[in-house]
């Protein structure tokens, strides 16, 4: 072996060496054993969070079968109308959203969709005023900046019209196409929900002429200012933080150090790490400076369940992510985790009459992500994936 | 696992097979191409850092990567094969140029970035972009300089490589 090819076997293993010692370590939290169970008639109103499924089929998902049911049964238990409420954590449609009505896409693209509707088209759901607010993802922007990405989310905002006019589901794009938000939605007396687009910001629609960025901080920066004694709560596809893949925790090793560098040096836009997540976070941090922080920053994006606390004087009270809906993407432990599992599921929140908030994180094994095609037959996968859904963490928000 | 393969990092620098002068007409292209895939790949993601940063021009999916920026990803290999086949002091220079730029490169462009902005990605950024500038410079100057030390600095296709032609002249 001349030296050039000891020094090439060299460099090599001492790479290896090095990608080695720089893989996430995943979080084990366990399973809570007394899990307090809510009295429907103390409960004021319940908001489930579910993101990315937009590889979810109905008949295919025990998570959106079981996120169905729950919907209904809170539906039926509670005593006002308009008090539960879904919101869709963006990436509604995988890969690219929702495809216009004359493209060879569209039966499976709206195919998914519907059965997302049809978690708040039950029979309690629609007599009782369930509503879903479908936020916008980086998929559902079809990837696309500019007109291209912006014509991919209209699709969608006028399919779930169609949607709304046929099966009496209260569903909508929010905020509307284009215009980043935020989205004002009053829930009972306890909470205001502020709505972002954030893929508008990142895929910079602002450059569409419609909106532009000072628009919209200033826009929620008004809103939580009105906002009187109720609780904030901001959500949006990208979260504050998180500590999946898109948070910067990656695996040097899978990748030979090239997705964990440039994670790190700012260059994949759809991590946190990039220039304009970065001045999302920032114009969003100068708010709460101001304002006080919100107690709770909701997002999807990451493949997994997580709840942070704040660590600093500018973060949310809690960091929400609920992004499994029909992914999974690895998680690593981080500073102010509460909780964090890569498993298929949604979180509950229960909004109590004298102001009470707890979050209930539901989660089933990931061998249930999608039934499709199981080993034991379809049907014996949904039950038992069905059966498997159990509250995994829960945590007293206020 | 990690010490063991560092173990045997140290032992292959002191593997003690000599190679025959036709094995090394073969081995020093392979090695040139093989060192300038990882090369290529250094450089290239220095050129998406450079843009992301300073064009905001950013991955999203695979179709950003046909770009300009990853002609390295041949151009590097190509460029290995050529100090390989131009010899033994070539291919060493290129090597040990293109390391050492990389790692005073890297060290340079985090220290830049460290000390020009506050941002956690800046060290990270500057580190990148340093380290495919050092890279390519350290391994060009070096390779080309020791490339007129060889003993035939005229570059000696091996066998299987040439192509006979021959022209009629009148």
């Amino acid at each position: 072996m001349n030296m050039a090819s000891r020094i090439s076997a060299a460099l090599l293993i001492l790479w290896m060496a090095a990608a080695a010692a720089c893989a996430p370590v995943p979080p084990e939290f366990p399973i809570p054993e007394n899990v307090p169970v809510p009295d429907p008639a103390e409960v004021e109103s319940v908001l489930f969070l579910v993101g990315d499924a937009g590889d979810a089929r109905m008949e295919h998902s025990p998570i959106l079968q079981r996120l169905r049911d729950d919907v209904e049964g809170w539906s039926e238990r509670l005593e006002q109308d308009s008090t539960v409420v879904v919101l869709y954590l963006g990436d509604i449609v995988y890969p690219l959203g929702l495809h216009p009505p004359d493209a060879p896409e569209f039966p499976s693209d709206s195919a998914i969709v519907m059965d997302q509707v049809a978690v708040v088209a039950g029979p309690a759901a629609v007599s009782r005023s369930a509503r879903a607010y479908f936020l916008a993802g980086n998929h559902d922007w079809g990837l696309e900046e500019e007109w291209a990405g912006f014509d991919r989310l209209t699709n969608l905002a006028n399919f779930l019209a169609a949607a709304n006019a046929t099966r009496g589901a209260n569903v909508a794009v929010a905020p509307d196409p284009g215009t980043g938000g935020p989205h004002v939605v009053d829930v009972g007396r306890h909470l205001r929900l502020l709505l972002l687009d954030t893929a508008w910001w990142i895929l910079d629609g602002g450059q569409l002429g419609l909106d532009d960025r000072p628009e919209v901080l200033s826009r929620i920066r008004e809103a939580m200012r009105q906002a009187g004694g109720r609780e904030i709560m901001v959500a949006a596809h990208h979260p504050f933080r998180s500590a999946g893949p898109h948070g910067g925790e990656v695996s040097f090793w899978r990748t030979l150090g090239i997705r964990y560098l440039l994670t790190q040096s700012g260059a994949v836009l759809q991590d946190i790490t990039s220039v304009p997540y970065r001045e999302l976070e920032a114009g969003l941090r100068s708010i709460f400076a101001s304002e006080g922080s919100p107690l709770a920053f909701v997002g999807g994006h990451e493949h997994s369940l997580q709840l942070f606390e704040a660590l600093e004087s500018t973060d949310p009270a809690y960091t929400l992510v609920s992004g499994s809906g029909s992914k999974l993407s690895s998680i690593a432990e981080q500073p102010g985790m509460l909780f964090g599992k890569s498993a298929p599921g949604y979180m509950r929140l229960i909004v109590e009459k004298d102001g009470g908030m707890t979050v209930f994180v539901e989660a089933t094994g990931a061998e249930y992500l999608s039934c499709e095609g199981a080993a034991e037959g379809e049907a014996v996968c949904m039950e038992e994936g069905m059966a498997a859904v159990q509250t995994v963490h829960f945590e007293s928000l206020r | 696992m990690k010490r063991f393969l560092v173990l045997v990092a140290a032992g292959s620098l002191f593997a003690t097979s000599t190679p025959t002068a036709a094995d090394a007409q073969w081995q020093n292209p392979v090695i040139g191409a093989g060192i300038g895939v990882a090369g290529g790949a250094v450089i290239t993601m220095s050129a998406v850092v450079f843009r992301a940063r300073f064009q905001r021009e950013y991955i999203d999916s695979t179709d950003d990567l046909i770009h300009w920026q990853s002609l390295p990803m041949i151009l590097t290999p190509a460029v290995g094969v050529v100090f390989g086949l131009a010899g033994q002091e070539a291919l060493m220079g290129s090597i040990i140029g293109s390391s050492s730029g990389l790692l005073i490169g890297a060290a340079v462009g985090a220290g830049t970035g460290w000390l020009l902005s506050t941002e956690q990605e800046a060290p990270w950024g500057g580190g990148m972009i340093g380290a495919g500038l050092g890279m390519t410079v350290g391994g060009l100057t070096l390779g080309l300089s020791r490339w007129a030390d060889d003993e035939d600095p005229n570059i000696s296709f091996p066998g299987f490589m040439r192509v006979s032609m021959s022209v009629p002249v009148q």
